[in-house]
């Protein structure tokens, strides 16, 4: 299959004196993957190596009553049984790293359970079948509780309350929002003046990641009361931060090594596995592997969320946008894991590679009694894109255009405002389309021919926005410091119009930075043609600050993260 | 229940080891012999990131009972890396047929039984002869393109 | 350790362990039991070894076939003899699991699996079976009702096959292959130009692959559109296709409908 490389479109713009972008260079470990070498984390041999098995909810909702390991110790091979009494710090949330959120997710189920599969015990032996008859032998009486599993019915009052850590069902956004907000522009005024409006209601179900090794850690003791970890983890930092705090230890007594990964597409981020494997490394003294069977894969690791949407959008008769409003729900499952973040990096991306001068959008991380879900392909963005290219389908219909013509209209110019309050540059959607067009043998017209990204722009200044609560002049650049934390919204008062382009050249774009946002969530996202990526170095000459323990944590790990950001 | 003594070759090597009752013979190879080539992907059957030779016949690792294979030949896809690599082992390099890796051993060993039986196979021979081997990275194209390069060169002109 | 193994000398002896012990099984491929031990199902705690028992031969007995319980789908498909059964034998998994998938262990799969099952519901074939220390025989279509004793199947019987066709479908939602939805077998007797005496076997739309009798009662006489019509109609009747992750009874009853319909419509 070859690709079609089309170098003539913006080819002043670059050198094409690359060495080895876009030229086809073997894979460094493609080697190691024809001879069945590469090292995946569980291609490790130990001596006295120990299997831990889960004992795991089979109620969707419960409170849990009690629990009797007594005759599960007996069984032969069996080690150690770990609680949730044994886990050092017994509540998470991933996104407690960058302080956002509020830490919601045990390692070990305590006093009730959320999901099914979540895990109530961890049984460690000799061999992973005695392991497996051990955690049959667990005694755990549960009372069941009304379960959710709609983000709709979720958010009605009298709604069972699925995470103890947001009694409402629902994330909480802002310092107090009960989802996060997107203002730009009159959307108001924009229906009022429209030709056209065009709704449309959209769902995406859940969908595992499915790769085909699962998901699983192996831990041993190390010398100086040190642990290392074998994973498959995508952020190993991000695991080690999460390890470090829940098991309460300092970063330096954690030795990580991932590498060769057999796929993870966003299901290989949470670090379920690695504190429970290392836990038991801790408790027995010997190396112990803890690896997820399909079953577990497919019902109890993350997928990614379910989301639904309604957009309306504000058509005028010609077929440009007037405005945009959209409400989205995701289904977090019954703890926030990444979806949280979703969210934010989903209204980072809106309206879509459009241009339209009035956008509002409300999104909800809702919980409900289904499995935590988390990052997957295109994370926070594919179900908004599908919903978003639908009602584009939808819009052009309206107007009387073709798909193709309508986009054309709409799309992104260099030079237009975002609702990031940034101008567009280094567009290129104009041209997408138009080769597609060709490709497709799709008959454009030809002043569908002569469109440029490069010209045509026909929204360049930050219109008057308002909010629910007051009217924030054109021009305004600043949106309020949100979610308190680093590099997840940051003040963009400064530049916001380089209308030119910037060229593609071997100077590197970033200077090196040690902020835990680049840190942490670089891992996560695998970024499509999200508009949200360039994070300026600005943050270098802030003045930096000393801040106190945050509420939520109770371990030594906040000192580390104070001590991070004095960087 | 006592382990049973078992006497087979594993890539033209005499072994001797003893089997668990209810090993299977993916456990058997991976941590008893180190031969970490065949991979665990489901444990059902349907992956086929477990897949070795046995006697010649492809077969599934992760649900053979480890001490029926007593007297047999075993061959992973270590096998096939020396002395030489093996054309298909060439091909999947030059044609991108692997990202993360992990179906890639079984795909191999998938692709060799075939190429022993049929070695003019067209497409669709090829897609049913791994139709047993899941890979959620590439797609599939790349690995039948170089599975099919390397049927092309290797009939006689 | 916790799975015990048995290496009976003869049938009989294991037909024994397997009436005593509830927690026992006869390993066949394992394509069913190994997954189980493996996902810690404790109900199985033994697994009773078979191989040397000499089950895996292909045999005729005058126009008779009669296949060992330990006969792999792939045997079947290398033997031409049993090209009636080739269409359900190559749906059955992948190549590798063929190579491993016995009939006998297909005979006692649930839903998606059993799919050869199918097809020999529709051949009309007899189990040959140890129960109670005693070998004996009786229709597929009866061995498959009586769930209750556990018995030792040693072989499955096809009568002659001369003038027979299979018509086979299984249903997946990935294609080449996939966990079934409904498999469908219709086997027909073809005599100078006309159909007769068909039998119609379905899988997966109930715990177990069954006749569909009353559809079969409707056939009887020429195959005409009308027939065909009551025929579907018929399927309805006392058949509660179960929902389940891969599909709803519902679904599944309209696709038993649709395609029973398609394969009787090619036939007129």
């Amino acid at each position: 299959m070859k690709l079609d490389f089309r170098k003539e479109i913006f080819a002043d713009e670059r050198n094409d004196d690359l060495n080895l972008v876009g030229k086809p260079i073997l894979r460094q470990d493609i080697l190691g993957h024809v001879t069945g070498t590469s090292p995946f984390f569980d291609d490790h041999k130990f001596d006295n190596l120990l299997h831990l098995k889960c004992v795991r909810s089979p109620h969707h909702h419960a409170r849990i009553l009690s629990i009797d390991i007594s005759n599960a110790e007996k069984m032969p091979g069996v080690k150690q049984i770990i609680l949730a009494k044994d886990v050092p710090v017994n509540l998470n949330t991933l996104l407690s790293l960058l302080e956002f959120g509020r830490d919601d997710e045990p390692t070990l189920a305590e006093k009730k359970v959320a999901y099914l599969g979540e895990p109530v015990a961890a049984v460690i032996a000799t061999s992973e079948q005695q392991a497996l008859d051990a955690v049959a032998k667990v005694e755990v009486r549960y009372e069941e509780l009304p379960a959710v599993f709609d983000v709709e019915e979720a958010l009605k009052p009298g709604a069972p309350k699925v995470n103890e850590a947001y009694p409402d069902n629902h994330f909480i956004f802002n310092e107090g929002h009960s989802c996060q907000k997107l203002r730009y522009g009159d959307t108001a005024s924009g229906f009022a003046q429209a030709a056209h409006i065009v709704e449309g209601r959209y769902q995406l179900r859940p969908i595992e990641q499915a790769p085909i090794e699962p998901n699983g850690a192996i831990a041993a003791p190390e010398t100086n009361d040190r642990f290392v970890c074998y994973t498959p983890t995508q952020g190993l930092f991000f695991s080690v931060g999460t390890c470090a705090k829940i098991l309460d230890v300092d970063l330096n007594k954690l030795h990580f090594i991932g590498g060769t990964v057999g796929g993870a597409f966003g299901g290989k981020v949470d670090s379920v596995c690695e504190p429970l494997a290392i836990l038991g490394a801790m408790m027995t003294r010997q190396p112990v592997r803890y690896v997820l069977n399909r079953a577990e894969e497919m019902q109890v690791s993350a997928p990614r969320s379910a989301e639904l949407w309604e957009i309306r959008d504000a058509l005028a008769e010609d077929g440009r946008l007037l405005a945009r409003e959209f409400k989205g729900w995701f289904d977090a499952g019954a703890y926030t894991r990444l979806t949280s973040y979703g969210v934010v990096k989903c209204t980072g991306h809106l309206p879509g590679p459009y241009t339209i001068p009035a956008v509002k959008s409300d999104i909800y991380c809702v919980f409900t009694n289904r499995t935590p879900s988390t990052a997957m392909r295109g994370f926070g963005v594919l179900g908004v894109d599908f919903a978003i290219e639908r009602q584009m389908d939808k819009g052009a219909r309206a107007v009387g255009l073709g798909p193709l013509e309508f986009r054309l209209i709409n799309a992104y110019r260099d030079g237009d405002m975002k609702v990031t309050r940034r101008s567009a540059s280094n567009t290129a959607l104009v041209e997408c389309i138009q080769v597609a067009a060709q490709k497709a043998d799709y008959p454009l017209e030809m002043h569908y021919h002569k469109m440029s990204s490069k010209t045509g722009s026909t929204h360049t200044e930050i219109p008057e926005t308002v909010t629910e609560t007051a009217v924030l002049p054109a021009g305004h650049t600043t949106v309020a410091k949100t979610n308190k934390a680093q590099g997840l919204a940051e003040d963009v008062s400064e530049q916001t119009n380089p209308a030119t382009r910037r060229p593609l050249k071997k100077a590197s774009v970033l200077e090196g930075s040690t902020s835990t946002d680049r840190l942490g969530a670089s891992a996560l996202s695998g970024r499509s043609d999200s508009t949200f990526g360039d994070i300026q170095p600005a943050h270098q000459t802030q003045t930096p600050t000393i801040e106190t323990q945050p509420p939520n944590s109770k371990s030594r790990y906040s000192r580390y993260s104070a001590s991070i950001r004095r960087r | 229940m006592k382990p049973t003594p078992l006497h087979f070759t594993h890539n033209g090597r005499p072994i001797s080891v003893f089997a668990n009752s209810g090993e299977s013979l993916l456990s058997l190879l991976r941590l008893k012999l180190g031969d970490q080539t065949p991979k665990y992907g489901c444990g059902q059957g349907g992956c086929g990131a477990c897949s070795v030779r046995i006697d010649g016949e492809l077969r599934l690792a992760c649900l053979t009972l480890a001490e029926t294979i007593d007297g047999q030949n075993i061959e992973t896809v270590a096998a096939l890396s020396a002395p030489e690599l093996d054309p298909l082992q060439k091909a999947f390099m030059d044609y991108f047929a692997a990202q993360c890796g992990y179906c890639t051993p079984g795909m191999i060993l998938a692709a060799r039984t075939l190429l022993e039986t049929n070695p003019t196979p067209n497409r669709d021979d090829i897609i049913d002869a791994i139709s047993g081997n899941l890979c959620r990275c590439t797609g599939y194209e790349p690995i039948i393109d170089a599975i099919m390069a390397v049927a092309q060169k290797e009939v006689p002109a | 350790m916790s799975i015990d193994i048995s290496r009976p000398k003869d049938s009989f002896t294991a037909a024994k362990i397997l009436a005593q012990d509830r927690n026992a099984y006869i390993l066949g491929g394992g394509t069913g039991l190994m997954r189980r031990i493996h996902e810690g199902d404790q109900n199985v705690r033994r697994l009773i070894r078979i191989h040397d028992l000499e089950l895996d031969k292909i045999t005729r007995l005058g126009t008779t076939f009669s296949i060992g319980s330990q006969v792999t789908m792939s045997q079947i498909l290398a033997d031409p003899a049993l090209q009636i059964l080739h269409d359900a034998a190559a749906s059955v998994g992948a190549p590798a699991l063929r190579n491993m998938a016995t009939i006998g262990g297909n005979l006692f799969s649930r839903p998606p699996y059993g799919d050869l099952t199918t097809a020999l519901l529709a051949l009309e074939a007899t189990v040959v079976f140890i129960n109670n220390n005693r070998q004996e025989q009786q229709a597929l279509e009866t061995f498959l009702k009586h769930s209750g004793p556990r018995r030792l199947v040693l072989a499955l019987e096809i009568p002659s096959t001369t003038n027979k066709k299979l018509f086979y479908h299984k249903m997946t939602r990935c294609h080449p292959r996939g966990a079934s939805l409904i498999t469908l077998a219709v086997a027909v007797h073809y005599s100078a130009g006309r159909y007769s005496m068909a039998r119609i076997a379905f899988g997966g739309l109930g715990g177990r692959p069954f006749r569909a009798l009353n559809a079969e009662r409707a056939l009887t006489g020429n195959l005409t559109a009308a027939s065909v019509e009551a025929t579907c109609a018929r399927l309805k009747d006392g058949i509660e296709p179960f929902s389940d992750a891969l599909a709803s009874g519902w679904y599944r009853m309209e696709m038993a409908q649709l395609h029973l319909r398609r394969i009787l419509t090619d036939l007129l």
